[in-house]
């Protein structure tokens, strides 16, 4: 079975480690972490994980703006991803999944469930 | 121009004997009244001149009063804002009735100095003999607006910088209470146990805070569709099964509901059933079932949730559904739940145009019910008539 890739964005230290274990509780999965925008747009354009799942506020470049980059550029813009965001009011989330995300995943998350809910995000994974 | 306040004026110039006693007392009463109102009051005829405006008028707007008489009142708005001007006098015109302030006609006025405030307008007619005066009642609504703005920010830092936080925390107690980071000595366990169970309080009392504040300032916004009812109810049953088992109450959808759709919004609908289903099971004896039950009656739907729990008291039924309400103080700490859940409940079946009620006797347990619109295609008119549709 192949693993399945995720990379996760988030400029608090400890939310990145927090989701790097959640994630982790599935053997099937990998993990990579970035702390800004800019690093996640060279790190998924080289990786390119099968998901990205990305906080909303972040400094200097935040989540839909990193999404609008990520789409301009071909190795990434099929890319799914999910926001990660403590603001997931209706409304809010209207206004993600119209900029082109998959999908919303509130803060706080249950770290027990979160594999499961990243994966239903991905494509198919083959081999 | 003459109209009625000059009449009146010019009736004051006459000798005090020459007018009528009753309708010089009027007179005086009416120019104290507007005289001592604290909102700015303006009397406009039906072209839209001044006739008459009081002291605070002065204040509010940096001109002085007389030298408004019979000027176009366009001159107190900003240029952009007289499109909108025109628009409320001649939908008043062509319906004059009252419009209260309070109800957000919200305008931006125009001071001597050139500044620009938020002000909203309360419009009265005034019927002398064959013509029509307008009363306007302006209100400077600039601290209103700052509240509101500083409410804003509140609500926002609550939802992010307060959940940012709690994310670590509920996480990290997640993770170590199921073992994710390793077996922990029975103790430990069970004091992790009571740290994780307690943050997610907290996460339900925050989150019920703003849908509150949401609702109650407008802000919620309901998207309205055909919902299966039953669809709904049975999803809500089986999401609450875990905390029933918790404990240890028993929760079941009476087999003879019938499948009827009722329009309403699905998430904010769920939110209702979900709440209704946590308070009965909260307040269930262990091995004690939860009967949640679908009734149609004409165009009515009602939704019903029964326990056995204790039943509600007398002298606590009219506050079942006020905020931060329980039946006993110590009942947050024993039951914990936020006082919130019912008061939503209320909140958000209005919102969507039906009813929401109980019936319940001491030691009988208590049976919530709610009635809303069945679905079909004259429901969507009748709900978005009464502005429900959106908030």
């Amino acid at each position: 079975m192949t693993n399945l890739r995720i990379l996760h964005v988030d400029d608090e230290p400890d939310i990145r480690e927090l989701v790097q274990m959640s994630l982790s509780l599935d053997s099937d999965v990998t993990v990579k972490s970035c702390s800004c925008g800019s690093e996640a747009l060279i790190e998924a354009a080289e990786w390119t994980p099968h998901v990205i799942l990305m906080d909303v506020m972040m400094p200097t470049m935040d989540g839909p703006r990193t999404l609008q980059h990520l789409r301009e550029n071909g190795a990434t813009a099929k890319i799914p991803v999910v926001f990660m965001t403590a603001r997931a009011q209706t409304r809010e989330l209207t206004h993600f999944l119209s900029l082109g995300a998959a999908g919303v995943i509130p803060k706080p998350f249950d770290p027990m469930t979160l594999a499961g809910a990243v994966r239903s995000y991905a494509p198919p994974l083959t081999g | 121009m003459r109209g009625w306040i000059n009449e009146a004026f010019d009736r004051a110039e006459q000798p005090a004997r020459a007018r009528p006693r009753g309708e010089r007392a009027a007179q005086e009463l009416f120019k104290l009244a507007v005289e001592a109102c604290p909102s700015g009051m303006m009397v406009v005829d039906r072209d839209g001149r001044v006739v008459m405006a009081n002291s605070e008028i002065e204040h509010l707007f940096g001109h002085d009063r007389h030298a408004l008489i019979g000027q176009p009142v366009e001159i107190l708005l900003p240029a952009a804002m007289r499109a909108s001007l025109d628009a409320l006098r001649a939908e008043f015109v062509k319906n004059p009735q009252v419009r209260r302030t309070g109800t957000r006609r919200e305008l931006v006025g125009l001071h001597g100095d050139g500044s620009e405030f938020p002000i909203e307008v309360g419009l009265y007619p005034i019927r002398v003999r064959d013509s029509l005066l307008v009363l306007a009642v302006i209100t400077d609504i600039s601290e209103r607006k700052k509240n509101e703005r500083l409410k804003d920010e509140f609500v926002s830092t609550v939802s992010h910088e307060l959940r940012t936080p709690l994310t670590s925390i509920t996480a990290s107690l997640a993770l170590l209470s199921t073992g994710g980071a390793g077996p922990l000595p029975p103790a430990a366990a069970r004091l992790i146990g009571i740290a994780h169970s307690n943050g997610q309080r907290l996460v339900r009392l925050i989150n019920d805070i703003l849908d509150i504040e949401k609702i109650e300032s407008g802000q919620m916004i309901f998207h309205l569709e055909p919902v299966n009812m039953r669809g709904l109810v049975e999803q809500a049953v089986e999401t609450s099964r875990a905390y029933a088992d918790t404990l240890g109450v028993k929760v079941r959808l009476n087999i003879q509901s019938p499948a009827v759709e009722v329009y309403a919004d699905t998430d904010r609908l769920t939110q209702v059933v979900s709440n209704l289903l946590s308070n009965a099971i909260k307040f269930s004896p262990r091995e004690e079932e939860v009967i949640v039950g679908i009734t149609q009656r004409g165009d009515i739907v009602r939704l019903t949730v029964r326990d056995h729990g204790p039943g509600i008291p007398e002298d606590f039924k009219a506050r079942v559904f006020d905020k931060f309400a329980q039946a006993d103080s110590s009942d947050t700490r024993q039951k914990g739940g936020t006082g919130l859940g019912l008061s939503i409940v209320k909140q958000i079946v209005r919102r969507l145009g039906g009813e929401v009620g109980f019936r319940s006797e001491i030691g009988a347990g208590a049976l919530f019910f709610v009635e809303l619109p069945r679905w079909h295609e004259n429901a969507r008119s009748r709900v978005s008539a009464r502005g429900k549709e959106v908030a």
